[in-house]
């Protein structure tokens, strides 16, 4: 957990917000970090944490209120007397203006029909339990997915200057839907000859080897910066400085680097004494310079960059990667803020002239350049996708208003409900000269309380499932490091608890209150029957019923869909096997192997593997499929138009028993061998898929391919293997190149291993083996198939919105079912005479109960069949987030209404079994 | 001669950093010690009327408490504050030296 991730500061950042402006930054912001201070001091927190922020906030809300009497505390005590002579009242005494004596009659009226709800409700506390849970789970459920979507869509960058101003600027593609990242060389003249922007500057992703005191290294994830990076975003520094002109402008200046405030925390314990001192990266000596502000936690919302390092020093300690000087090469993402009164309709218009003249002045690097402009939050959570989750984020929204429409339903239904009992009560008060308008605030006050009540609960309830998704992201494994700062949003939680309120008003108790008869002796007359108003009401009740299980069956199915849609996913023929592995990832490049020592390092790692008793058969690939690695290549087929070349192939460099570790099936021709050297003919295996393409009715054994030009290098194709997926679990079958990894071999690899039983019981070993060859070669993300598969990028999208749909399909239906339940209870007790008279006249057990689990059904069908329609609709919307499965699935269909009619069962089997149990006698005394 | 500007309890926070800037969490407990108690909200909101007033001066320091990252208040007393501090000390030994005059002759 980060510093500033840890509940207590999410809590104060969230009362923080409901100060007076002056309060926060002069009162509230020192006495906090006070308070955390002293709760990290003492090892205390959590319960007691909040509690002394609740205290410290309701203490800044005195002082803000009184502030212009307690000002005079701090004056010299001959101006507090002169003060207080002044405000002392002309006419002395304590007695109150009439206006100010009206403000308190109301004030003490309102209190009174507060106490008196609020002992209402107590009295019935069954029905108050209920509906404050009810409330609850639909605002607890809404305030935890709208605090994600918040994170991702609307919250502001923290830490920089104005970042409303800031624009994403990248690069456009004609062949790809994707924004890709601009070169170096074209971020600096883009810069140096635009007008439109402030500032530009640009990072790019790198990693690192850090070593340990142990002798080993780690890897670490760093954004190589342009030199004006800090500056431009106005992002100071905690510790130490942040880079200076010198060191960023200066080829060959002293390396430097500052961590992110998280990373010094995490990683080097705060160390205030390691700020000027050098760190070994990659085998070089770089100075730490500084300590970036806690605030800063870099631009991407989910990418947790560890280190920053100007330019330059990343051409030092990382030659090879840094991709400074390539035009042709992309890699760093670029970042304007707006000049003043600049539009983003004309910055685009400008960047469309500078594209061109880029193009003109570089054709062959810059074919094709096109600039696309995108607001920062449009381009969350990676602006290559932008735009793309504000179409996840509206589904979800979608289905958690769903939930709480749901919730808003039953306790409109339950408060109808219990107005029906309350006839007596409302008539009495009539009588004894309460007005209308009295009753009314009586069940607002009621209302109010209850939504208040549910609130508190929904925000607890939010925290926790907030909690739950940080967990669920905290186990995913792309291969960089993940941050997610997502805190419960206060302003949503308490729009729902309005909202809750005034549906709990307009929906129960507007309509109790118009059914309401004030005549006390009429009431009285019809003893303890219920009135008359009464069926009015029950026809509410029923049509509520009918739009909850409509809605319930929208969640149920949709989240059926998406249960399918992971099963298809888990059982996708994924054209590998990962089911009994061990992955292990290493980057000796990043400690100066290259070339043959390299290669042989390589070498000696896999013999020394395959050598491990529990290890089966072992291999090394540039990637695994959906690894974040993963390398793409033009395709350029000998004797084609160069036209026709696939753009961005995956392009995997195995070793010899790859196919056999991964469990790829060879379909034609041979696997490659250790006779395919650096120094031998270059080969390549390619999938059927390719095949198909490009020698659809020719042998392709023997054909060639290049991955630079219609001009060679060739590569021959020596076999074909079967298809597979390697981006998305849902794409459609594309081609796949695999060359021998001997003939150009990578500085990070995945080491795969097929094992004997658990595949982790081999990590130990492994690393050992790595720690053996080279202490300083990082090792980083060792983990099993199941777990590579579960929570790496191949599942990891499918299930979250699958385990979030069906918590959202379960609840909406167990609130149904409360809502049928309740509505069919309230009948039967209704009918009680008349099931008593049945029971004299000799009805049957069996068939009092299938009267009323038919009516229960019979109420329940509308719902059902509307629901289905709806989910008809409904379903095209999130077509595109399902894998292998039709928004129409018939499964997701028949198992949806299959949940609904077994909870319409359920929730009428207890007053069934009541109205078969009716003691005749019983039933007719009573009346 | 004038009153002091400052009252009492704010001569005694300048007193307290006219040497050493000291931390929020460090003058409360010399104030504790001249048997000044305040809420937590209301010493800040007093240390914040002092540099309102140009009196004292407060910045953020951060500071690892137990591998953790705080922000700590610190204060230190400006020019203005300190002749504040030195004309009250004026007046007051103004008026004790006049009293012993006057008790002496």
């Amino acid at each position: 957990m980060s510093a500033r991730d840890d509940p207590a500061s999410r809590f104060a950042a969230s009362l923080r917000r409901w100060l007076p402006t002056s309060a926060r930054t002069r009162v509230f912001d020192p006495a906090h970090e006070e308070l955390r201070a002293r709760h990290i001091d003492s090892a205390t927190g959590g319960f007691r944490a909040h509690v002394d922020l609740l205290a410290l906030w309701l203490d800044c809300w005195r002082l803000a209120l009184t502030s212009r009497s307690s000002r005079g505390a701090e004056q010299t005590p001959v101006a507090v007397r002169h003060n207080k002579s002044r405000l002392a009242p002309p006419h002395g005494g304590n007695r109150p203006s009439p206006e100010r004596f009206a403000r308190t009659n109301i004030m003490q009226t309102l209190l009174n029909e507060f106490r008196y709800a609020a002992r209402a409700l107590r009295a019935s506390p069954g029905f108050t339990a209920i509906a404050v849970i009810t409330l609850g789970i639909g605002i607890g459920i809404n305030a935890a997915i709208f605090s994600v979507v918040d994170t991702f869509l609307f919250r502001d960058l923290q830490g920089i200057d104005q970042p409303d101003e800031i624009i994403w600027v990248m690069t456009r593609t004609e062949q790809m839907s994707l924004l890709l990242n601009q070169s170096f060389p074209n971020y600096l003249d883009l810069r140096e000859t635009n007008q439109v922007f402030e500032s530009m500057v640009a990072y790019g992703p790198a990693s690192v080897g850090i070593s340990r005191e142990d002798g080993g290294a780690d890897r670490m994830m760093v954004a190589s910066t342009s030199d004006n990076f800090f500056e431009a975003l106005g992002v100071d520094a905690a510790e130490g400085r942040m880079f200076t002109a010198a060191e960023v402008e200066t080829e060959g200046a002293p390396a430097v680097m500052a961590l992110s405030h998280d990373t010094w925390l995490s990683r080097f314990g705060g160390n205030r004494d390691l700020v000027g001192r050098t760190l070994d990266v990659n085998g070089v000596p770089v100075t730490l310079a500084g300590v970036a502000d806690p605030e800063f936690l870099g631009i991407e919302t989910m990418l947790g960059v560890e280190a920053y390092m100007p330019t330059t020093t990343i051409q030092q300690v990382s030659p090879g990667t840094s991709a400074v000087g390539t035009r042709r090469a992309g890699g760093f993402r670029v970042l304007g803020r707006l000049a003043d009164g600049v539009s983003i309709g004309e910055a685009q218009q400008a960047m469309d002239v500078l594209a061109a003249e880029l193009e003109r002045d570089f054709p062959i690097d810059n074919e094709d350049l096109a600039i696309a402009l995108l607001p920062e939050k449009q381009g969350r959570p990676d602006p290559s996708v932008g735009g793309g989750f504000a179409g996840i984020a509206t589904v979800f929204m979608g289905m958690v208003g769903l939930v709480l429409a749901i919730a808003c339903a039953n306790v409109a239904s339950i408060v109808l409900a219990r107005s029906m009992g309350r006839d007596k009560e409302f008539a009495v008060r009539s009588a004894i000269g309460a007005s209308r308008s009295r009753l009314f605030a009586q069940l607002a006050s009621e209302s109010l309380i209850l939504g208040v009540s549910g609130g508190l609960v929904g925000v607890a309830l939010a925290a926790w499932g907030t909690a739950g998704v940080r967990g669920i992201v905290a186990q995913w494994q792309i291969g960089i490091p993940l941050r997610l700062p997502i805190s419960v949003d206060l302003r949503l939680a308490l729009f729902s608890v309005a909202l809750a309120m005034l549906s709990a008003l307009v929906a129960g108790a507007l309509p109790a209150l118009r059914g309401v008869r004030t005549d006390l002796s009429a009431v009285l007359n019809e003893g303890g029957r219920g009135s008359s108003a009464g069926p009015a009401r029950q026809r509410l009740r029923r049509l509520i019923v009918v739009g909850q299980v409509a809605v319930s069956v929208v969640l149920l199915i949709v989240a059926g869909l998406f249960i399918r849609s992971v099963q298809n996913a888990r059982n996708a023929d994924l054209g590998f096997r990962v089911d009994n592995h061990l992955l292990v990832n290493v980057d000796p490049g990043l400690v100066d192997y290259t070339g043959e020592p390299l290669s042989l390092w390589y070498d000696e790692l896999l013999d020394r593997a395959r050598a491990l008793p529990a290890v089966r058969s072992a291999a090394l690939t540039s990637s695994m499929p959906f690894g974040i690695r993963l390398g793409f290549s033009n395709i350029f087929a000998e004797g084609r138009d160069p036209e026709a070349a696939l753009e961005f192939s995956p392009f995997f460099r195995v070793s010899p028993d790859y196919l056999e570790t991964a469990q790829t099936r060879l379909l034609q021709g041979r696997d490659l061998t250790t006779a395919d050297r650096a120094d031998s003919v270059s080969v390549a295996l390619v999938n059927e898929q390719m095949a198909k393409l490009y020698w659809p009715d020719e042998d392709p054994l023997g054909k060639r391919f290049s991955t630079t030009g219609d001009d060679g290098p060739w590569l021959e194709v020596v076999g074909v293997v079967e298809n597979g997926k390697y981006m998305l679990i849902w794409e459609a079958p594309g081609p796949a190149v695999f060359t021998p990894f001997a003939q150009s071999v990578p500085g990070t690899a995945t080491l795969l291993l097929h094992t004997e039983g658990n595949p982790l019981l081999a990590a130990t070993e492994v690393r050992q083996l790595v720690a053996e060859l080279d202490a300083r070669v990082p090792m980083f993300d060792v983990r099993d198939g199941a777990s590579f598969l579960q929570y790496g990028r191949a599942l990891m999208g499918v299930r979250l919105a699958s385990t979030l749909v069906t918590a959202f399909g379960l609840v909406g239906i167990a609130l149904a079912a409360i809502g049928l339940y309740g509505v069919i209870a309230y009948s039967v007790s209704q009918r009680t005479r008349e099931f008593g008279v049945r029971v004299a006249m000799g009805a049957a057990t069996g068939s009092l109960m299938r009267l009323v689990l038919r009516q229960g059904l019979m109420w329940m069908l509308p719902g059902a069949l509307l629901g289905l329609v709806a989910a008809f609709a409904v379903s095209r919307l999130v077509a595109n987030l399902l894998v292998g499965t039709s928004p129409t699935d018939p499964i997701a269909y028949l198992g949806g209404g299959l949940v609904v009619v077994l909870i319409a069962i359920a929730a009428s089997l207890v007053p069934a079994l009541r109205a078969a149990r009716v003691d005749p006698a019983e039933a007719l005394r009573s009346e | 001669m004038n009153l002091p500007p400052i009252t009492h309890l704010q001569f005694l926070i300048l007193s307290q950093a006219l040497t050493d800037e000291l931390s929020g969490r460090e003058m409360r407990e010399r104030l504790a010690a001249h048997g000044v108690r305040r809420t937590l909200a209301a010493f800040y909101q007093l240390m914040s009327r002092l540099e309102e007033s140009g009196l004292i001066e407060g910045r953020y320091v951060a500071k690892a408490i137990k591998g953790q990252s705080v922000r700590e208040r610190r204060y230190a007393v400006t020019t203005a504050g300190q002749e504040a501090y030195e004309a009250t000390c004026r007046f007051y030994r103004v008026q004790v030296d006049t009293r012993s005059q006057e008790a002496r002759g």
